[in-house]
């Protein structure tokens, strides 16, 4: 089978398999299994510091994994760094460039190292960005500066684009044009987008797929529906008296209230009420529940978890 | 690489350091511009230009090769330190050769070009600093002292110049290795300062090995100047030595791929 037949075949753009990375005794990443599809739009979220510019780092050859490994497009880092790299946009958040350059100069300079550059997509991304071609890189707004590294990123047709914290710094407008316009844009080309974010109302617009991260680990990775499918609130009135929850099914949260407790339950929620009804819940109420809660409950439940280990 | 690419990196480096570069070689003039206030503007020290003969003239020359050798053998180098580190150190430092290591090319090939691009800008200048003063004291002395004639110094000139281009290969080479050092310091500490010193420190251990003989020969002249003996001694300018010469060499080399080593295992945090 030849090494083309072998990337067609292979429906992950990215794969690890548990990744690990220290720094000193420091643990950033612990035993990460990740896999991207292609086509889709995967978002990773987690706090900062959560681990998930150091995955992106391994994911793109800046920093050796201290445990497991990594595929890209089907190919392992170390096989083929070059060729990763012919298809492969990164931007990293700092969004690094050389200042001194001018817009025009910069899209020169990036065209030579890409054969499948195409100035005609760089130009219309030009006029769309509205972006100065003589103004020097270091005279540009942080928004300006964001749309040109994604324009540099976008113009040599990369398979996979790989965004680390793509809005951060950037004012609620542009944020919004960069997520919802340009990143579903990009997706809609088939392309495959990761981007990592702590902004979860980020990942919910354009995510197929969600990651949530913690201290290095990744706790959870699903779809946005089934996310939304499988998690639920369930709320009910105490009347003073609370129910024993340990031992219930599915509860991952209890939020208590003055006079209501509120559980987040995964996955088993037919099985949570009819144990809820036996220790005298009435009248529970089931509610949808929002990315936000999924993740703000989804990392409590695992520090909590931590904590009590 | 294609060649794209290495017009691109071309055209990149040479954008990047081409005012420094040129900062760079004028300061390497320094001397002939102190040695030419001091001329102007102290009345002792004034040479009488009227007076000036063709014999006369190449002691005036002399004195202009061992001035600029002693300048380029103390300050100088250390000048040459600042160079080296701004070629990669600030690249590293503020993170923007993170750029290129986005792009699809190899980790080595970036460091090979940072490397001879500075290698040359800083051993040109080196290099051609001792002949171009020779030539400026030259051509200025000529035009404007009455007694100098063009055809009875010329001979005086190229005497004085043969001396010089030897000169020239044992600095040049000295440059490229301390070029070299400073070029493995910053890739190894990435803050530019830390480099600066690293580099300092290591021009002076190469000295005490290779510069000790060039150092002595600078101090003897400026002792035969001021205790008024007019014998030129350009000994050590007429002898190239092999060895020394490819010792200096291996040790830049290996200098190089230190850096190609440390470069490689380095991680982009």
């Amino acid at each position: 089978m030849s090494p083309d037949s072998d990337n067609i075949l292979d429906e992950n753009a990215i794969e690890t398999r548990n990744l690990g990375r220290k720094f000193g005794k420091f643990e950033a990443v612990k035993n990460v299994s990740l896999r991207v599809p292609r086509g889709t739009v995967f978002g990773l979220l987690g706090v900062n510091g959560a681990g998930k510019s150091t995955i992106i780092k391994m994911i793109m050859g800046h920093l050796r994994p201290t445990a497991g490994e990594v595929r890209v497009l089907g190919r392992a880092l170390g096989e083929d760094l070059l060729g990763i790299r012919r298809r492969v946009a990164y931007v990293s958040e700092n969004r690094y460039m050389y200042d001194w350059m001018t817009v025009e100069e910069s899209i020169r300079f990036t065209s030579a190292f890409h054969e499948t550059w195409d100035d005609n997509k760089a130009s219309d991304l030009l006029k769309r960005f509205s972006l100065p071609s003589e103004k020097k890189v270091r005279q540009l707004s942080r928004g300006n500066r964001a749309r040109l590294c994604l324009l540099l990123a976008l113009s040599f047709n990369p398979e996979l684009i790989i965004l680390d914290e793509p809005t951060s710094g950037l004012d609620p407008i542009v944020r919004r044009d960069f997520i919802e316009n340009i990143v579903a844009e990009i997706a809609e080309e088939g392309k495959t987008v990761l981007f990592s974010s702590h902004i979860v109302e980020e990942v919910e617009r354009v995510a197929d797929y969600v990651g949530i991260m913690d201290e290095g680990e990744l706790l959870m990775v699903s779809t946005i529906d089934d996310i939304k499918l499988t998690y639920k609130r369930v709320r009910y009135a105490t009347n003073g008296t609370r129910p024993e929850v340990a031992g219930v099914p599915g509860v991952l949260m209890v939020e208590n209230g003055r006079y209501e407790q509120v559980l987040t339950v995964h996955g088993v929620v037919d099985e949570t009420l009819q144990m809820l009804g036996e220790r005298g819940v009435k009248n529970p109420e089931v509610l949808p529940i929002s990315l936000e809660d999924i993740f703000v409950n989804t990392v409590r439940a695992e520090r909590e978890r931590r904590a009590n280990r | 690489m294609t060649k794209s690419i290495m017009k691109a990196m071309l055209w990149k480096e040479w954008r990047e350091t081409r005012w420094k570069w040129l900062a760079f070689a004028l300061a390497f003039h320094i001397p002939l511009f102190i040695a030419g206030l001091m001329v102007t503007l102290r009345e002792s020290a004034r040479f009488d230009l009227y007076a000036l003969s063709d014999s006369v003239l190449s002691q005036v020359l002399e004195f202009a090769l061992v001035f600029q050798s002693g300048f380029l053998i103390t300050a100088g180098l250390f000048l040459l330190a600042f160079f080296a580190v701004g070629s990669i150190g600030a690249e590293l430092d503020n993170r923007s050769m993170f750029f290129l290591f986005e792009r699809p090319v190899r980790r080595w090939q970036v460091l090979l070009f940072k490397y001879v691009v500075g290698a040359l800008q800083t051993t040109s200048c080196v290099g051609l600093s001792l002949l171009s003063t020779l030539t400026v004291v030259y051509l200025v002395t000529a035009a404007a002292a009455s007694n100098v004639t063009l055809a009875g110094s010329w001979g005086a000139y190229v005497l004085i110049v043969s001396n010089g281009l030897r000169g020239s290969v044992w600095t040049t080479i000295i440059a490229l290795m301390v070029y070299s050092a400073t070029f493995l310091f910053s890739v190894w500490f990435e803050k530019w300062w830390i480099a600066v010193i690293a580099g300092a420190v290591s021009l002076v251990l190469m000295f005490y090995y290779f510069g000790g003989n060039l150092i002595d020969w600078v101090i003897s002249r400026a002792a035969r100047t001021s205790g008024g003996d007019n014998g030129i001694n350009l000994e050590f300018y007429s002898r190239l030595e092999l060895l020394p010469i490819l010792a200096m060499l291996m040790v830049s080399a290996g200098l190089y791929f230190a850096s190609q080593y440390v470069f490689a295992r380095k991680e982009m945090r």
